[in-house]
């Protein structure tokens, strides 16, 4: 691959651009992370300089381009049931909490709401599934603002480091192993409805309403504190009152937000919307 | 704000249900000094999303007058007074002005909140009368408070005052200490060096975080001296700071202490643990490094940067023979492998080419990917037999990789072999790559034989000729 270099002026306008749109913030330290991570789309793109890449992602797109640009900045590295403590939590605690507090009800509400490609409401799938809830209906939704990964998560096919953490029975009876690829299946695929949702714009959020639950881990890091204030304050709108938010275990709301109350349930940390 | 809608918003804040006035309280966002007060009473509201829609609307109104009615919260319960002390903060400079007059305040919790909200926000345009109450309050946490305030405002004025405030109480002598620290000031060093000899482990501790802090070289000697007579937790401490004073003294266990600290749970520390050894070049410590840097999840944020961190570390070794000898360590994982091979490669010790060639047969993508690339950049005879031959893999990837590293070295015996490859591939992402190698070994030449290839590929390859145009050889 041929290396083109980034001025500094592009990295802030890019580095600008992108934050104006997605709220992401990519501090000065990160520019090599930018210079590698958007050098195989300008080869791919058979472009000459990041200044030719920045006129076309800013005023040639039809918005693939943005995605695309989203896609790179992002870590979209996942796996299944990362972070367990979290999820059994959910599992043990938060749904039954749920029922109990809301008797008969009817359908309960889960948003994933920056679910890479798909392995986080995979895993909240098969462990509802597993919990065979009588009576009651769920939805799983499960959303990001990077459209490849989307498509990814649809299709339902993950490598050996995606399943790593799937213990055995799981493996066994949600899984199909073909060559070197494990294919989810359907029966947990059908049960998550995807869609692209750009968390800091506020009439995209919008869509997404009366959650009980929403997971969003190891997303606020990528924000300025502004931005995480906004996105947070979307995510507890979304929420029903008594609904439970999720973020990643290093994270915290802490400066960020009071609107929760934080419990702490077998060492989880979890904001409940009161 | 129109007075209808304002009174619309006002009457939406008073009522029962509380995300209507949730939404209200956020929309006096754009409001003037008539919605000041209602916010701040909807700040007692018993619903939590409410009382921080408030919170965050008197954040952005930020007027004097808005900072002038939040102060006597500052007087009220817990909850409202850490409330009024995160708005005046993030109002910043403007509040300033208006703690003056609470520097005398008869309460020594209202002296304190004022002096750590000048703090957090880094101004203050009357520094002195807070080396007054360094000197002269009553109160140690408010000493202190103005101890560690005069640090980060950089009054160095100060600094005389402070030096005499470490012979002060524990809990303001840590924030002498911790301001002194801020000024990186060597003539300090003197004073906080009697603090060795404190009977209080914990001030002994302090003060040699604070001179690794500062970095004065004459603190060094000093130091090492101390380290004689230091416990295990204070001999850790000196060695940190040592290193960050760039010194590291030839003592025993000095590189053993120093690999142990690479599996401290604190990030820093393990930094310090990579420029210490980095510094005595102690080549037995790579296996660790690469172990460290493979450990890294890179999905979890940050640990990219991280995982650069301690490469761009074990890079500084240059070639040897312990980082050739990770590639056979069974105890390395797959990925510490992989990162030990890309640094080989750009490095191009060629010492390590028999061990690459060997994991061109590994079972996991990962290592033979990166194989493939390092002996790429080597540029070796053997690395081009190589390459050649791993054009042919049955993995798509490492098929790709190896017409990439062909290109890159611009090997004129593999123009053959990958314009026959080029007839065989069906991956696009692998023809791409094919064609660029072929560009750069000789353009001229498969531009010339360009007749042979289905319409697709001819109008790949003009295209790619056209971009990469002034790069091909010819």
């Amino acid at each position: 691959m041929l290396s083109i270099p980034l001025m500094d002026t592009t990295f802030k306008d890019l580095r600008d651009y992108i934050y104006e749109h997605s709220g992401i913030y990519i501090a000065d330290t990160k520019k090599y992370l930018i210079e590698n991570r958007l050098a195989r789309i300008l080869q791919d793109k058979k472009l000459s300089s990041f200044e030719e890449y920045l006129k076309i992602v800013k005023f040639c797109s039809n918005g693939n381009e943005l995605s695309r640009l989203f896609d790179a900045v992002t870590t979209n590295e996942t796996y299944f049931f990362r972070e367990i403590d979290q999820l059994n939590v959910f599992n043990d605690d938060l749904v039954p909490n749920l029922l109990k507090q809301n008797k008969g009800m009817q359908s309960l509400k889960i948003w994933s709401a920056a679910c890479s490609s798909g392995e986080e409401p995979y895993s909240i799938a098969m462990m509802l599934l597993e919990k065979k809830l009588s009576n009651m209906h769920y939805e799983i939704h499960a959303s990001d603002i990077c459209e490849s990964v989307l498509a990814s998560a649809k299709k339902g096919v993950y490598s050996s480091y995606s399943i790593r953490n799937v213990p055995q029975p799981y493996l066994d009876k949600y899984f199909s192993k073909n060559d070197q690829l494990y294919n989810l299946s359907p029966a947990v695929s059908k049960s998550v409805n995807f869609k692209k949702i750009n968390l800091i714009d506020e009439k995209n959020v919008k869509s997404v309403r009366g959650m009980d639950i929403i997971f969003c881990r190891n997303v606020l890091i990528y924000f300025d504190s502004k931005a995480k204030q906004k996105v947070v304050s979307h995510l507890y709108n979304a929420l029903n009152p008594g609904g439970y938010l999720i973020i990643g275990s290093s994270e915290s709301l802490h400066s960020v937000t009071r609107a929760f109350r934080p419990s702490v349930i077998k060492k989880v940390i979890i904001y409940q919307k009161v | 704000m129109h007075t209808n809608r304002l009174n619309k918003l006002l009457r939406d804040l008073d009522s029962a249900d509380a995300s209507k006035k949730r939404s209200a309280a956020e929309a006096m966002t754009e409001g003037d000094e008539r919605v000041i007060y209602p916010l701040i009473k909807a700040l007692r509201d018993e619903n939590f999303g409410v009382q921080d829609a408030a919170m965050r609307s008197l954040m952005e109104i930020k007027k004097e007058s808005t900072a002038y009615m939040i102060l006597p919260l500052l007087r009220e319960d817990s909850f409202l007074r850490n409330t009024a002390i995160i708005i005046l903060k993030e109002m910043g400079k403007i509040a300033v002005p208006l703690f003056r007059i609470l520097l005398t305040d008869k309460d020594d919790d209202v002296r304190k909140f004022v002096l750590d909200l000048i703090y957090e926000i880094e101004y203050c345009d009357y520094p002195e009368e807070i080396v007054a109450m360094l000197t002269d309050d009553s109160n140690a946490n408010v000493r202190a408070s103005a101890a560690k305030t005069l640090g980060k405002l950089k009054y160095k004025e100060s600094i005389p005052h402070l030096e005499h405030a470490l012979q002060d109480e524990e809990w303001v002598c840590f924030s002498a200490l911790e301001a002194l620290s801020d000024f990186k000031d060597s003539a300090s060093v003197p004073s906080i060096l009697k603090l060795l000899n404190s009977s209080s482990e914990a001030v002994r501790f302090a003060a040699i975080e604070a001179l690794g802090l500062i970095s004065a070289p004459e603190a060094c000697d000093p130091l090492i001296k101390h380290m004689a007579t230091a416990d295990e937790l204070e001999k850790k401490g000196i060695l940190k700071s040592l290193v960050q004073i760039g010194y590291i003294p030839s003592l025993p266990r000095i590189s053993e202490m120093l690999i142990e600290m690479l599996s401290d749970e604190d990030w820093d520390n393990k930094i310090v643990a990579l420029k210490g050894l980095s510094i005595l070049k102690e080549q037995k410590a790579i296996n660790r490094m690469v172990d460290l840097a493979g450990s890294l999840d890179t999905s979890v944020p940050d640990n990219e940067e991280k995982q650069k961190a301690v490469v761009d570390f074990i890079r500084s070794f240059g070639c040897n023979d312990e980082l050739t000898n990770v590639l056979s360590d069974p105890s390395i994982k797959f990925r510490g492998k992989a990162i030990a091979i890309t640094v080989l490669g750009e490095l191009k010790c060629f010492d390590a080419v028999p061990a690459l060639v060997a994991f061109l047969k590994s079972d996991i993508r990962d290592v033979k990917r990166s194989s493939v690339i390092s002996l790429g950049q080597m540029n070796s005879e053997e690395a081009k037999d190589c390459l050649m031959e791993a054009i042919n893999d049955s993995d798509s990837h490492v098929r790709k990789t190896a017409a990439s590293a062909l290109g890159q070295i611009r090997d004129r015996s593999a123009f053959e072999p990958l314009i026959k490859m080029l007839h065989e591939e069906h991956y696009t992402d692998v023809i791409d790559e094919i064609i660029i190698a072929l560009l750069m070994i000789n353009g001229e030449l498969l531009l010339s034989r360009i007749n042979e290839f289905s319409p697709g590929i001819i109008n790949k390859i003009e295209s790619y000729s056209s971009t990469f145009g002034s790069e091909v050889s010819c």
